[in-house]
């Protein structure tokens, strides 16, 4: 019997295949380990910068590289990107039970441009301030799979990450969806709704 | 509110929503799909370009690794200042123990260089007073074209930003490159069956062998003629287009509505384009029909201010001790599909090789990222190797002098079809643009292969 295999299948196969490819050439020679690095600074860096102020962004995604590159060898995920955000996400959390983030998402959504108008920045500014605290607001298991899905992973990866089965992290996605979709309603009338 | 959406549902969406794929199934549940829109196109906050460096130094990979896209115009401090000097967006070493590594590192990394430099001597087919430009003159003279090899297949066409009513090239970010072969009779509603408009971008794809159809909802450029005429046409509203091999058709995304094999026989097709997400140019189903396909973002700045953007596609094959040249511009994208293994990578500067030589495995690669500035690929390998490229390069007015340049560049890589003394005068995309208004399409497909 044949799998469904469309073309989300497809194309999480060519990521984790190419991600092996990686890993493999990063175990022979550490200075290959740069591919993964720029495949994966900005979405580790986008997760960690969801909890926490910029320079405690910075100083976590140090500590996720640092600890990736010296546990090369223990990544037997079939997936390097869960393997990765794990070591995210644990860092992530121990530096808030450290101590109570300073700051949160003040700015991080923040890319104004230049080619829009003052109208269209306010309602982008706006809309991302509106997303950012309906996130926030989330409970914090539903928070953190919904972090992990915007930092570009998986559902089956979200729940190997927080290590819940994937029935369970579908249902707090879906129930942090239904959250947001609620608190965001007024974001396009007629719309979200 | 979510009642038309269930659980299982929703991770699918969004399983392909972050990689903008088609949709599972067919989803009446607009505003899921708007929200989903919301969550992953506008939160997405960036590291700072000079953290990004800064880290990748302290990790020890910056002499191996490509460098951010913005280039090696970045502060890379030194080991001793990070640490006398934590300035912010620069990576802290967590412990002090780094100072005394960096230093290590430094000297792996001097002693790495010297063997490299002496690997890409003993490599190199050529005289050793050959004249490689510097990384910063990349708008001068390319390597010699002797160099080069003929692709076997090459597309070049520019597009200017007037032709994207409504789009604003500030939101894009994300270039795609797709490679593969289509089932007979297999058919896609490509990026988005839901709706197109969602994802404004451009489009090109270039058929190898076999057909495709494509059935557009508003006017595109195409492309159609035997090998050796060039004709642009436009194509009406829902009109069906039909191309054969060799033959290429660039469209807004916009107007796309759905392409198919009309065929029994398969069909090989090489596309690219740049969107405003995470999407990949066709989306055929089935696990036999998508070889290989990559994307990237790129900076929001990439675009700013551009009036035109020239998209070449080429596919070669590089014989064993042969070498293929290009170069990257402050505004080229360039993303290759590699079959094959042995390929090394090697930067130039002044003649001489910058930094280490990387090899590239079979697969897919962003060779922007490796900064503006001349390259070369050796096939060290003892198999000939397969590559495919797709390459935006933007503008910042029509016709300056600096896209002839960068024209002169890239033919540099893709013109060994002319004669070697001739190869920028006569380069392919130097013709169009003598002969063609802006906008015109051409194409190149010599008869010879590598």
């Amino acid at each position: 019997m044949e799998t469904d295999q469309g073309p989300v299948t497809n194309t999480l196969r060519d990521i984790d295949t190419l991600d092996a490819e990686l890993l493999a050439a990063a175990l022979a020679d550490r200075a290959a380990f740069a591919l993964l690095y720029h495949r994966y600074v900005g979405p580790v860096y986008a997760y960690c910068r969801r909890r926490l102020d910029a320079q405690d962004a910075e100083d976590a995604t140090s500590h996720i590289f640092l600890q990736a590159l010296s546990r090369l060898e223990t990544c037997r995920s079939p997936s390097f990107r869960a393997w990765l955000f794990t070591i995210a996400h644990n860092v992530v959390v121990d530096r808030l039970r450290a101590r109570k983030p300073a700051l949160e998402l003040d700015d991080s959504l923040g890319i104004p441009s230049n080619e829009r108008s003052p109208e269209d920045q306010a309602l982008d500014a706006d809309r991302r301030e509106r997303l950012a605290c309906a996130i926030r607001a989330l409970p914090a298991d539903q928070r953190a799979a919904v972090e992990l899905r915007l930092a570009g992973l998986t559902g089956v990866e979200c729940a190997q990450v927080l290590g819940k089965s994937p029935d369970a992290t579908r249902m707090l996605q879906h129930q942090a969806f239904g959250t947001l979709r609620t608190a965001l309603a007024d974001l396009s009338p007629g719309e979200l709704a | 509110m979510t009642a038309s959406l269930d659980a299982l549902q929703l991770d699918q969406l969004w399983d392909a929503a972050l990689h903008g794929l088609p949709v599972p199934q067919p989803i009446g549940d607009l505003g899921a799909i708007q929200l989903l829109e919301l969550l992953t196109h506008t939160t997405r906050p960036a590291p700072p370009a000079a953290f990004v460096a800064s880290l990748e130094e302290g990790l020890g990979l910056a002499s191996a690794a490509a460098p951010s896209p913005a280039g090696a115009e970045l502060p890379r401090p030194t080991p001793g200042q990070r640490t006398a000097e934590p300035a912010r967006s620069c990576w802290k070493p967590p412990q002090s123990r780094w100072v005394t590594s960096g230093y290590a590192v430094a000297a792996v990394v001097v002693v790495l260089l010297l063997s490299a430099f002496t690997v890409i001597r003993q490599l190199d087919p050529f005289e050793d007073d050959r004249a490689i430009p510097a990384a910063g003159d990349w708008t001068g003279d390319g390597p010699p074209s002797s160099l080069n090899l003929v692709p076997s297949v090459w597309f070049a066409t520019t597009w200017p930003t007037e032709w994207l009513e409504g789009f604003s090239f500030s939101d894009w970010s994300w270039i795609g490159f797709d490679e593969g072969t289509v089932a007979a009779g297999a058919h896609s509603e490509g990026l988005n069956g839901v709706d197109a408009a969602w994802f404004p971008g451009i489009s090109v794809v270039l058929v190898q062998d076999g057909q495709l159809a494509f059935r557009l909802s508003a006017t595109a450029q195409v492309l159609t003629g035997k090998p050796g005429t060039d004709d642009l046409h436009a194509v009406t509203p829902s009109t069906e287009v039909t191309i054969g091999p060799g033959e290429s058709i660039v469209y807004s995304v916009a107007s796309f509505e759905e392409v198919w094999n009309p065929t029994d026989q398969e069909a090989d097709y090489v596309a690219g384009g740049l969107y405003t997400r995470a999407v990949y140019p066709l989306g055929f189903p089935g696990p036999a029909s998508h070889v290989a396909s990559t994307g990237i973002s790129f900076g929001d700045d990439f675009l700013a201010e551009t009036s035109d953007v020239s998209f070449d596609l080429q596919t070669l094959v590089i014989e064993p001790g042969k070498r293929y040249a290009y170069s990257i511009g402050p505004q080229t994208l360039l993303l290759a599909n590699i079959q094959g293994d042995g390929l090394v990578l090697q930067a130039w500067e002044n003649g001489t090789a910058r930094e280490k030589p990387k090899t590239l495995f079979e697969s897919r690669y962003a060779l922007h990222q490796s900064g503006a500035g001349y390259y070369t690929l050796t096939n060290t390998g003892s198999e000939p190797v397969q590559i495919s490229l797709f390459r935006a390069t933007a503008s910042k007015s029509p016709l300056p002098a600096s896209v002839v340049a960068t024209d002169r560049s890239w033919s540099a890589g893709g013109s060994a079809f002319a004669e070697p003394q001739a190869s920028v005068s006569q380069s392919p995309m130097s013709a169009v643009r003598e002969h063609l208004p802006v906008g015109a399409i051409t194409r190149h497909r010599p008869s010879g292969g590598s």
